[in-house]
């Protein structure tokens, strides 16, 4: 297939995606897709064609990295795993056909299906080719591996980054000094290729406008984190992931900075009316990790049948700092910081304290009376901590923790059914 | 082939004479993965032992622990190791060699009383700042071994370290080429026993014996009636049984691309010069392991360059399920070996063997299919 036609297939998966969330925006369904984050979406798969119109580059990104280089640079940030989730988030099984064809073709199954429905597509002629691929190798090893798939595969300039397994913080235990240099010497280096690939510089004063935008957007979302703490929760469960994907996607965009505002300001007005996301708020749970994706209305479920709500999640819990813009080496060294604290590479990327400490803070931080893994059955990292964490959610705070299996992007290993009776059985016994 | 015969028994169990020899004068140090530097370890006089979990038979108190998805390897050393079988270990080195590793040492480090516990960060890719980072981290591992055990690590004590790593990886060399022509003198699952044994035995003693074994093999007479002349790949293999039901199948091993193979002894460390620099050089850019990012085309040259000069048949690429490097490796190689029409197999598996009906089945239909494209 030409490159021209592999290009303009793709293009349609996009719009076919792009159409579903503009017919959400346009026929709200407000309990499970929030009005405002499906603007903000619709307008980013918008973006895509507009940059293509205007003959500009676009660059594939996986979601342990962040955006606002590449819009400073006009170049397209095609977030891989935004077009996984929204797949899987319409409810229609949208995923799966291409799954099966990564599968067909002897992609591993138990490699993750966040990244292998773009192996899919492209195999069958649907996928957008992208121009460049930049891929922080974080959080797994399966996105490490498909990431170099895609590789293999577009045989496009692509430019992957080593993330440490460090900390970087002083206060850390696990503080080395040269996390920090690392991490920031090879974005630096990436921005000198990606000037290579485009032949344009970048303009310092764009980034630091665009990184100003993004801090303004990420203060908003550092507030409504506190505000989520509140009895009752004034946000409804999906919110911290909505911002989340949010800010992944259009961090760096005045659209994304109107949408963090305008959830703050919901979440402060709750607060302050103490007015909670449910009527009747009786069981608050702290998410271990991602949402199950394919069934967004789960959390409706738990909401209208146990009173539950979940206060904070893994994606959600966003707590990268503001970056310092007062020169381009401060911004690279905040950007670095930034990507080493993306949400579960946060988490993942580490020893296992880094996971099991941020959980302890963050079920104490919300109150939460419970904590639930939905454990994605490829994220073995995961799997590997969950009953040390579970140990010590327990005797640290006394909180039990239910842990089940689930393909979070495939709604057939484990389906929605077997999941609410897992919930159903755990909630029954803990109230 | 007395010598040979020490190496086989030697590979059946994670302990050994040499082992119980050492533990009444010295420490011992268990490591993964081969991204450590032994040399840093023996030059403080301590003796580096690969972990491996050959014996284990079930899982029962790692997976209180770890789960179904993670790699039965990493279950099976946990096993051993809660179980105490691991009690002549004074510590334990591990590294980001690939999330299951990471989470096995988590376990082990939170629920095993191995005195000492260091956490090496191996970069996953190749550069001039890579490898920085990874001198570093040396130094950082030299220090604290120097810290705890009360030691100094002499530059001269790392500079003859080195030199007889060196020597024993020379040796190995020359077994392995010895696979090279028609006859081969000693078989895969032979090679593997030895290559097995020598990670749990003092490189002085190592050398000494791999010296002896390359003497009695001189009055060997080759392998010489197989079927076919292949190659093995992929995750991490240590069972030597598993490479003898092939060759009981006719099937002759003579070459790899194993961490527990070829991929441990291929590169030197520079001898001249700073030594942790050159540590660093060489276990950074030795032949690339799968966790290595963007190093796939290296592997693969590896591969084709190794076949051409083994005069290699086919290639059999064992993964062990849930590998996620070697997993999306095996996709890319399937590929690009039968687009250069190498013919290629691939077989899942788990530490502990099973399923050899099925292998075998599998092995036969590959054994002929090469037989068929020489008529």
């Amino acid at each position: 297939m030409s490159e021209q036609k592999q290009k303009q297939k793709g293009s349609a998966m996009i719009e076919t995606l792009m159409q579903l969330f503009n017919f959400i925006k346009d026929n709200p369904i407000p309990n499970i897709y929030h009005p405002e984050a499906v603007k903000c979406l619709s307008s980013y798969l918008g973006d895509y064609f507009n940059y293509q119109n205007q003959g500009k580059k676009t660059l594939l990104y996986n979601f342990c990295f962040t955006p606002e280089i590449f819009y400073a640079m006009d170049v397209f940030p095609l977030c891989q795993e935004a077009l996984s989730v929204g797949l899987a988030a319409t409810g229609l099984a949208m995923n799966e056909p291409y799954i099966d064809i990564a599968e067909e073709a002897g992609i591993p199954k138990e490699l993750c299906n966040a990244q292998k429905p773009l192996i899919g597509s492209y195999l069958k002629g649907d996928a957008p080719k992208p121009d460049y691929i930049v891929y922080a190798a974080q959080p797994c090893d399966s996105l490490n591996i498909e990431y170099q798939i895609y590789d293999n595969l577009f045989r496009v300039p692509s430019f992957p980054i080593d993330v440490p397994y460090w900390h970087y913080d002083p206060q850390s235990q696990f503080y080395d000094e040269k996390t920090l240099p690392y991490l920031t010497k090879q974005i630096e280096n990436m921005v000198t290729w990606l000037e290579k690939q485009t032949g344009r510089e970048l303009n310092p004063e764009k980034l630091k406008e665009v990184v100003e935008l993004s801090n303004e957007a990420q203060e908003n979302i550092l507030e409504v984190n506190e505000l989520m703490k509140a009895v009752p929760c004034p946000l409804p469960s999906l919110m911290p992931f909505n911002n989340y994907i949010v800010e992944l996607t259009s961090a760096g965009k005045p659209e994304c900075v109107e949408y963090a505002k305008y959830i703050r300001n919901q979440a402060a007005e709750k607060v302050k009316r103490k007015e909670g996301a449910i009527p009747n708020e009786k069981i608050r749970a702290v998410w271990l990790y991602t949402h199950v994706f394919f069934t967004p209305d789960l959390f409706l479920w738990m909401a209208e049948k146990f009173g539950a709500v979940v206060v904070m999640d893994m994606l959600g819990y966003f707590i990268t700092k503001p970056i310092n813009t007062s020169s381009t080496e401060k911004i690279y060294e905040g950007l670095a910081e930034k990507v080493l604290d993306m949400p579960m590479a946060r988490q993942c990327r580490g020893p296992a304290e880094y996971y099991i400490d941020d959980y302890i803070k963050m079920c104490k931080e919300y109150k939460a009376d419970c904590a639930i893994f939905s454990g994605h059955m490829s994220c073995k990292h995961s799997w590997g901590l969950i009953k040390l964490l579970a140990e010590a959610l327990r005797k640290e705070l006394g909180i039990s923790t239910l842990a089940f299996e689930v393909d979070t992007m495939d709604s057939r290993p484990v389906p929605r059914g077997n999941i609410q009776a897992r919930i159903e059985q755990f909630f029954t016994t803990i109230m | 082939m007395k010598t040979l015969q020490l190496f086989i028994e030697a590979s059946h169990s994670i302990s050994n004479s040499w082992i119980n020899s050492w533990k009444d004068k010295g420490y011992i140090l268990g490591y993964f993965c081969t991204h450590v530097p032994e040399e840093v370890v023996y030059a403080a006089d301590i003796l580096p032992v690969r972990i491996r979990a050959v014996g284990c038979r079930e899982t029962s108190l790692a997976d209180a622990y770890l789960s179904s998805f993670n790699c039965s390897f990493v279950r099976c050393s946990l096993e051993l190791a809660l179980e105490k079988q691991y009690h002549f270990l004074d510590g334990i080195i591990s590294c980001n060699s690939c999330d299951h590793i990471r989470r096995g040492y988590d376990v082990w480090k939170h629920k095993v009383g191995t005195p000492f516990k260091h956490f090496l960060q191996v970069p996953r890719m190749i550069s001039d700042e890579a490898l920085e980072a990874f001198k570093h981290e040396i130094t950082v591992l030299k220090k604290s071994l120097e810290n705890y055990f009360k030691i100094d690590i002499s530059e001269e004590k790392l500079r003859d370290s080195i030199m007889v790593y060196n020597d024993t990886r020379k040796l190995l060399k020359e077994l392995y080429d010895m696979r090279k022509n028609g006859s081969p003198k000693i078989s895969g699952s032979e090679f593997l026993s030895v290559i097995t044994a020598g990670t749990a035995i003092p490189k002085h003693q190592l050398k000494l014996l791999l010296n002896q074994l390359l003497n009695e093999l001189l009055e060997r007479e080759g392998y010489s009636d197989y079927r076919a002349r292949l190659m093995i790949v992929g995750s991490l293999l240590d069972a030597p049984q598993y490479i003898q039901t092939i060759e009981d199948m006719g099937g002759l091993v003579v070459a790899d691309a194993l961490c527990f193979g070829s991929r441990y002894f291929w590169d030197l460390v520079k001898e001249k010069g700073d030594p942790i620099s050159n540590l660093a050089e060489k276990y950074l850019k030795k032949v690339p392991c799968a966790r290595m990012i963007g190093e796939h085309d290296t592997r693969l040259r590896y591969v084709l360059d190794t076949v051409k000069e083994f005069d290699v048949e086919g290639v059999i690429f064992q993964r062990m399920k849930f590998c996620d490097f070697w997993g999306g490796e095996c996709f890319m190689f399937r590929r690009e070996l039968r687009e250069r029409g190498v013919p290629f197999l691939e077989l899942e598996r788990e530490y502990i063997l099973s399923g050899a009906e099925a292998m075998k089945t599998r092995v036969q239909a590959f054994l002929e299919s090469i037989e068929s494209r020489r008529t």
